[in-house]
């Protein structure tokens, strides 16, 4: 200290330090980072910053809200879990179906998207659930004509439930199993579903008690067919016996009506009027497919709150359980008798309001417009089928009967024999028929199949009034 | 499973095995029980007692116990009549 005051030199007063400095000097910090004016980063970091940010916020944003709202409708629920239970007692249970979107190769989007969205409600209020999917277009209306026809034969008092079935201690007669269906309900995801359960239902109620094989029927419409007959060379091919084409006839249902007449030994007719089903929940569903819906892909996958809210909210409805009648108009019932699909009646000519039957009517616009070309894909590869089919028989023959030896070639790929022949017609037959009848059943042109007796057996699940 | 030795000397001899497997069973499912209880409920070895607490939770983990084994026995039967159904 006193060496420096006797110094003659004057230093420069040290420079007045305010604010953070006087602090932050003490730190680690290089001092000379303490003089610096903060800046903003330079123009093109702003704009990628400005941009990441953006998209991640939204996505943040968007996952968060969907989180939120889920838990809020989870919360509304969960009290009804905490309820107690005897062991042997069964919670309500729901069926779900889902079947596959038109188009999509993926046949359970839209059980996925019960499951991404709708089932964690359910699975909080402890409601029971049973998801069944269509694995092609129309699978599900036969599954649900076989259903109503095994309860009808049921109840009728044909069949019986089997002996082993009711050993078990929890075994439950047909009459309560019903009673306990009706409490829970049934919900449909998507217009394609709609359709499928409402021409299944109608098939079920409407169609014989008599198990319905496919492939039996068509091996005798085969039979009755002129392309595995004999070639003989002098006569002439018969000219009055096309290939049985019925892709310009109607639905399934005309088939099984031809096959009716024969196989109905038991003539129970359809009933009048059909017992109460179990409530409906509409599950509103969209699927985009195609390379140019990828755009609006991506943007629904930034807004899936907005599939959170309405799938929530759909399991609410179900959970709270009020339920009101199907709301269609009277005058349904005398135009839509029978599904044409001449293109007779399209949606847009009639501008009537269906009720209940319009639900979800504008994911339809989703549909790819190839998809209309499959009866004429069908018609062009059976053509194609039926005319590579006799040299292909003859060679078949020929090898079998031994008229000729085969080729090396033939040798080592051995070509099918006439078994394996109609084995493969059989199956090309099925799939043609099963592909074209589903689209018929799930095309925009089809309305929604209607009978008037479902008018007092359905019920809609629908908003509960208090909150 | 029992009636395919017809002998009436092998029946018995098999329902006797039956009866000491049951016996073994219903022995080890209440040593479960007794373990599984004693780990929830006692934590507290500050006493020898047993508190009302204690008390309470016993009482509860044995009756859960004996309902959840109701309900999975109901359910397996289930299970098992449908795939027998469904076999034949």
């Amino acid at each position: 200290m006193d060496a420096k005051n006797a110094e003659p030199s004057l230093k420069p007063p040290p420079p007045r330090m305010s604010g953070m400095k006087t602090v932050l000097r003490y730190t680690g910090i290089p001092p000379s980072w303490l003089d610096k004016r903060p800046k903003l980063p330079s123009r093109n970091w702003l704009i990628f910053l400005s941009l990441t940010s953006t998209v991640i916020g939204y996505g943040v944003y968007d996952r968060r809200e969907c989180r939120r709202i889920r838990q809020e409708y989870i919360e509304k629920v969960q009290h009804l879990a905490e309820e107690p239970l005897h062991p042997l007692d069964l919670p309500r249970q729901v069926v779900v179906y889902g079947s596959k979107w038109p188009g999509d190769e993926e046949y359970q989007q839209a059980v996925k998207y019960f499951r991404k969205y709708v089932k964690p409600v359910l699975v909080a209020a402890a409601v029971d659930f049973d998801m069944v999917s269509g694995r092609r277009l129309g699978d599900l209306s036969k599954r649900v004509a076989e259903d109503v026809r095994v309860r009808r034969r049921l109840e009728a008092g044909i069949d019986e439930d089997p002996e082993i079935k009711k050993t078990v201690p929890t075994y439950k007669p047909p009459s309560e199993r019903y009673r306990r269906e009706l409490e829970g309900g049934i919900v449909l995801v998507g217009r394609q579903t709609f359709k499928e359960f409402m021409a299944g239902l109608k098939n079920g109620w409407s169609n014989g008690l008599e198990k319905v094989d496919q492939e039996e029927e068509l091996s005798r419409t085969f039979d009755e067919d002129y392309h595995f007959d004999e070639v003989d060379e002098d006569a002439p091919p018969p000219s009055g016996a096309p290939s049985y084409s019925p892709i310009f006839s109607l639905s399934s249902q005309s088939l099984s009506q031809r096959q009716a007449p024969s196989s109905v030994s038991e003539s129970t007719p359809a009933p009048q009027s059909i017992p109460q089903q179990p409530p409906i929940l509409f599950v509103p569903f969209s699927n985009r497919i195609g390379f140019t819906q990828i755009p609006l892909m991506i943007w629904d996958w930034f807004n899936q709150r907005h599939w959170v809210q309405s799938g929530s909210e759909s399991a609410y409805r179900l959970v709270m359980n009020q339920t009101r009648q199907i709301n269609v108009p009277s005058a349904v019932s005398s135009e839509f008798a029978e599904p044409s699909d001449e293109g007779g009646i399209s949606r847009s000519a009639t501008t009537q309001d269906l009720g209940d039957l319009d639900f979800d009517l504008d994911k339809e616009r989703l549909y790819k417009s190839s998809l209309s070309k499959i009866p004429e894909e069908a018609e062009k590869s059976r053509k194609e089928f039926y005319d590579k089919l006799p040299e292909r028989l003859a060679t078949a023959r020929a090898l079998f009967r031994g008229t000729r030896e085969p080729t090396k070639d033939e040798l080592q790929n051995p070509p099918p024999t006439e078994v394996e022949l109609r084995a493969e017609r059989m199956k090309k037959e099925l799939k043609w028929r099963n592909d074209v009848n589903g689209w018929n059943l799930v095309k925009p042109s089809t309305p929604i199949v209607w009978d008037e007796r479902f008018r007092d057996a359905l019920r809609v699940f629908t908003d509960p009034s208090e909150f | 499973m029992d009636f395919s030795n017809f002998n009436a000397a092998e029946q018995a001899h098999m329902t006797k095995v039956i009866e000491k497997k049951q016996m073994q069973d219903f022995l080890r499912l209440y040593s479960n029980i007794v373990d599984k209880c004693f780990n929830t409920c006692c934590n507290d070895f500050t006493s020898k007692a047993l508190s009302s607490k204690e008390e309470t939770c016993i009482s509860n983990c044995f009756d859960k116990f004996t309902k959840h084994t109701e309900r999975v026995g109901a359910r397996f039967a289930e299970a098992n009549a449908e795939t027998a159904a469904g076999s034949k």
